[in-house]
């Protein structure tokens, strides 16, 4: 068995948007590249989508700036599942939570229900849009095209069934953190702290 | 899957404030977002809608990304005749299986409706951006009749060509000295002309990133200005993450918290344009405390170097009795006397000393290595303090510990080093690198092996003389870098030191990365003729009489030696779809034009001759190229070749590393310098400094978006970054009544020209600076997105020419900021 995650070491991340890029590219309608609403990761630091990021904590000399690279969560309890009238959208046995094109009506409850707006009504499908962690290229023996070209080196696909997965040692010894938001969500994606 | 759960909020202890601090923003604007409800579905869902999506089956084709001068190893998914998406080569030990945004973004490049579908011609005014459509063949033979004029007048000179460096410059050198002009530019004053100076008379090494620091090996890690994190070369940027994972200590001086300072360990907001103390202040560290390599210095630099106190240049062997020869001197410590320094022992490395001289006279003389002491001798960290703006407390830890970490380094650069004092700021990177004796050793500052490669195959006619010197060549900038600044501002517009009337061009903006945009414009609207080759209908083309468009990389043919890598690297360039429109290869506008201008004997040759030419001496086909994407070479030797066991590539005055720097002791005269003041590290004031309450200096820089001016329109990156804006101190602003998101006014002391800015107030900036991102505020109307979109830097930034490299200083130039 396998379930998929995602281990971000924030350590790593130099903000470069390339995981965005990548993703959009291989995911969407060229009618939606130019559309910073349309994303199926995010790189959350501010104004969504838009560089340079300006969460900053501190006054000067002494300032942080965080970001936070916010692919779908692929909840262990995903709130959007629950309230899908169709059965549209699940979560896989391999821990990845998609929708089914065919059978979206497009209502937009799981938008709504998404607690972290990993979710967006793509146009060109008349469908609700998500990160699918790229199943096609793992199912190809590829990585997500996010994890592939990330500049810093701080995304990481990880297997939660696979104790010895590096990154998810390293995500125990580092003292990784979830974006809970108190909702018990459980998501699958370990962010390692920035400092 | 409970068993990670870890509880992060559960421990809080009070260093982990900040982090949960951290946390919880993030979860308050997560929350805040909602999501658009009453949107109009469209249920007209395509069936194809799932094409894009690359697939297994897609065709790979192997190819070098072309979106900025780095040139990483891409494979390009093609279906149907369509890309799909273009992966990073994941076997390339150039960009290690990264690509950044812009290199992903590359399909949305080629597929851009707003770029340049055929050739064009100018109808209206210059700068209206009216134009016709053309043939190529009408095009190409009216350009060639036009130039000509300047060959049958015997004033070939008259014809200037601005170009970027890229895999065409070749050829387009090739074509300027057949045509018989000397004036081709690259864009190095506005870029890397004066690294290119400082590292060849420094450290003998040729063309910029000539100098590829170690990260991998190194444990400390000093970065002054640069920033790894939005100027990206994947090459370093990603041994730097490494680096830093491994443990190595990451400092970043920069007057802004730039994306790498934010990541790295400490961040110095250093005071803009004084770098160079801050370098002082820990040589100061290592020289008084004795942690300077001894044997590195007095071997392979030239510090023990005997320097006349009474004209400031090195003492010649020639000069000093009993020696002879143009050979420098040193004092050896075995015979206490004067000696040859090709055949030097031993030499002392401090002391002052008296030389007698042929006619019996003496002279005081004292070493390099004395000289710099001396000079460093008052930069405690009290008085760097004060210079440098930071707290004596941080330049005291810095400078301990660089001294006593081993192995530390400096890393060097060029955009931080845009000042008038430039060259003599950078000079003080590598000779700190040198007190500590990392050159060339592992975690230190290495030598990038290039390729040797071949040329363009000779011609059977031999080129024209050509008598005369580029317009940039003065006897007041006798070692500088290329100026296209002066091409523009002197020779065009002024015609000095002789006109300059026709101009080609090719994917360089003359409008968007020269200082002093009014003065440019006036000299392209002075031309007789301009001949801009481009992919998009660029601010520049539009004060052209003719623009021909040229295929995007992912449409032609090339081979690339890439100079971005720190090990020899060649890749290949392979059309991975036909073209789009009806645009054609650089190569094939130069090669046409030549035949026109009855210089076709210069361009006998197929694209495959050439290739398989510069191909030669690395030993392998164009052919076998094409089949693996790329071809590296990992150096047997990484370390301790230069200048332990060979020469450095280009030849420098002492024979070895220049400590002291003959070239620029020997030039001060003519830049009306004093010679110790260039030779040595120095920290010399900028001219300018802010004054009045709203004053500040207007820094600029990359973002990791858009390369320099040429992809804001890109649909995809425009999506991620459209717009500048102004980076502002809060405090300053709150003191100026400016609030985050204001209109302001910027208005230059430089230029006296003002532009509207959106303010961005922040903590993260150094008081007396605002910053901007560079390459936005396009004028011309063709960029449907990015026309007028945030602000052109150009407008605002006066000159402030670096006498030593011509390098101009860009960060250099005072605005005024007021509310607009």
């Amino acid at each position: 068995m396998v379930r998929y995650g995602f281990v971000i070491d924030l350590t790593r991340c130099i903000s470069c948007y390339s995981c965005v890029a990548a993703c959009t590219i291989e995911n969407l309608d060229p009618s939606l590249w130019d559309d910073s609403d349309k994303r199926r990761i995010r790189l959350r630091g501010g104004e969504d989508g838009v560089y340079p990021p300006r969460i900053e904590i501190g006054e000067y000399p002494n300032v942080m700036r965080i970001v936070l690279p916010m692919p779908c969560f692929h909840c262990e309890n995903p709130p959007c599942v629950k309230v899908c009238p169709v059965g549209a959208t699940y979560k896989r046995d391999d821990g990845v939570v998609i929708v089914e094109q065919e059978k979206c009506i497009g209502c937009g409850y799981c938008i709504v229900a998404c607690p972290y707006g990993s979710r967006f009504r793509n146009h060109t499908t008349g469908t609700v849009d998500k990160c699918n962690l790229c199943i096609h290229r793992i199912e190809a023996g590829e990585e997500p095209a996010c994890v592939e070209t990330c500049v810093g080196g701080a995304l990481h696909l990880v297997d939660f069934d696979n104790p010895n997965d590096k990154y998810i040692r390293e995500a125990f010894r580092r003292r990784a953190f979830k974006v809970e938001c108190e909702l018990g969500t459980q998501p699958a994606v370990y962010y390692i702290p920035s400092r | 899957m409970y068993f990670i759960d870890m509880r992060f909020l559960d421990n809080v202890s009070r260093r982990d404030f900040v982090k949960i601090s951290g946390t919880a923003a993030i979860s308050t604007i997560l929350l805040s977002k909602f999501p658009e409800l009453f949107e109009p579905i469209t249920l007209d869902a395509k069936d194809d809608s799932r094409e894009y999506t690359s697939t297994p089956a897609d065709k790979k084709i192997y190819s070098t990304c072309g979106m900025c001068p780095v040139h990483c190893n891409i494979v390009a998914r093609v279906r149907n005749d369509r890309l799909v998406k273009i992966d990073p080569d994941k076997r390339s030990p150039h960009n290690m299986g990264s690509l950044c945004a812009r290199g992903q973004a590359g399909v949305s490049m080629l597929y851009d409706p707003d770029r340049l579908k055929n050739p064009l011609k100018r109808v209206g005014e210059r700068g209206e951006g009216r134009f016709i459509s053309i043939s190529w063949e009408e095009a190409l033979d009216e350009i060639a009749e036009r130039l000509k004029v300047y060959v049958d007048d015997g004033h070939p000179e008259h014809l200037a060509i601005y170009a970027k460096p890229s895999p065409l410059f070749g050829l387009l050198s090739r074509f300027a000295k057949a045509y018989g002009t000397p004036n081709l530019f690259m864009h190095a004053s506005v870029c890397p002309g004066t690294y290119i100076v400082v590292t060849r008379w420094t450290l003998g090494a040729p063309g910029f990133l000539s100098m590829n620091p170690d990260f991998e090996n190194s444990k400390y890690i000093l970065i002054m200005g640069r920033n790894y994190a939005e100027g990206i070369q994947i090459y370093r940027t990603k041994r730097l993450m490494e680096a830093k994972s491994r443990g190595a200590k990451i400092v970043v001086v920069d007057p802004r918290l730039s994306n790498l300072a934010a990541s790295a360990d400490v961040w110095i907001p250093i005071k803009p344009g004084t770098d160079a103390a801050l370098l002082l202040a820990i040589m100061r560290e290592i020289m008084y405390n004795d942690r300077y390599d001894y044997e590195f210095l007095s071997k392979y630099t030239n510090a023990p170097v005997l320097i006349r106190l009474d004209t400031g240049l090195p003492i010649r062997a020639g000069e000093v009795k009993g020696l002879s020869g143009e050979d420098f001197v040193t004092w050896s410590v075995d015979t206490d006397a004067p000696q040859a320094l090709s055949s030097s022992v031993n030499p002392q490395l401090e002391g002052e000393f008296e030389i007698e001289l042929h006619d019996g006279s003496r002279v005081k003389c004292k070493t390099a290595f004395t000289l710099l002491k001396e000079r460093v001798a008052r930069y405690t960290p009290q008085y760097t303090a004060n210079i440098c703006g930071v707290s004596s407390d941080i330049i005291s830890d810095v400078a301990y510990e660089f001294s006593v970490t081993r192995p530390a380094l400096v890393d060097d650069g060029w955009k931080w080093v845009n000042w008038s004092n430039g060259s003599i700021t950078l000079r003080s990177v590598y000779v700190l690198n040198m007190l500590i004796g990392n050159i060339d050793k592992p975690g230190g500052l290495l030598y990038t092996r290039r390729m040797k490669t071949g040329s363009l195959p000779s011609p059977s006619k031999s080129f024209p003389t050509i008598n005369i010197k580029p317009v940039d060549r003065s006897s007041d900038r006798p070692i500088a870098a290329p100026m296209p600044h002066r091409l523009f501002h002197n020779a065009i517009l002024e015609g000095k030191p002789y006109p300059v009337k026709a101009l080609i061009t090719h994917y360089v903006g003359a409008l968007t990365n020269l200082p002093y945009f009014s003065k440019t414009v006036k000299a392209m609207k002075k031309l007789d003729l301009v001949v801009v080759i481009d992919i998009y209908p660029s601010d520049t083309a539009m004060y052209a009489d003719y623009v021909l468009p040229e295929s995007t990389y992912l449409e032609k043919e090339g081979l690339v030696v890439v100079g971005a890598c720190g090990e020899p690297h060649v890749s290949v360039m392979q059309p991975v779809v036909k073209p789009l429109y009806d645009t054609k290869p650089g190569s094939y506008i130069v090669k046409e034009l030549a035949k026109r201008l009855g210089l076709g004997e210069y361009f006998d040759f197929t694209p495959h001759e050439v290739y398989n030419n510069i191909l030669s001496p690395v030993g392998i086909t164009y052919d076998q190229l094409k089949k693996n994407g790329f071809y590296h070479i990992t150096p047997e030797k990484k370390y301790m070749e230069i200048p332990y066991n060979k020469n450095p590539p280009l030849k420098l005055p002492s024979g070895r590393l220049e400590f002291y720097c003959t070239k620029f002791a020997e030039i001060s005269g003519s830049i009306g310098m004093d010679p110790l003041d260039v030779a040595l590290p120095n920290y010399i004031p900028p001219k300018n400094t802010p004054v009045a309450e709203d004053e500040f200096y207007l820094l600029n820089g990359k973002s990791a978006i858009h390369t320099f001016a040429t992809t804001q329109n890109n649909p995809l990156l425009f999506s991620i970054f459209p717009e500048n804006e102004l980076w502002l101190n809060n405090i300053r602003a709150s003191r100026l009544g400016i609030r985050d998101g204001d209109k302001v006014i910027i208005e230059s002391l430089a230029t006296g020209e003002k532009t509207l800015a959106i303010a961005r107030v922040t903590p993260s900036i150094h008081p007396d600076a605002v910053f901007t991102y560079y390459g936005f505020g396009k004028i011309s109307h063709y960029y449907s997105k990015a026309y007028n979109k945030g602000f052109s830097t150009t407008e605002l930034l006066g000159v402030h020419e670096d006498p030593i490299s011509g390098g101009v200083g860009l960060n250099e130039s005072i605005v005024k900021v007021y509310k607009g």
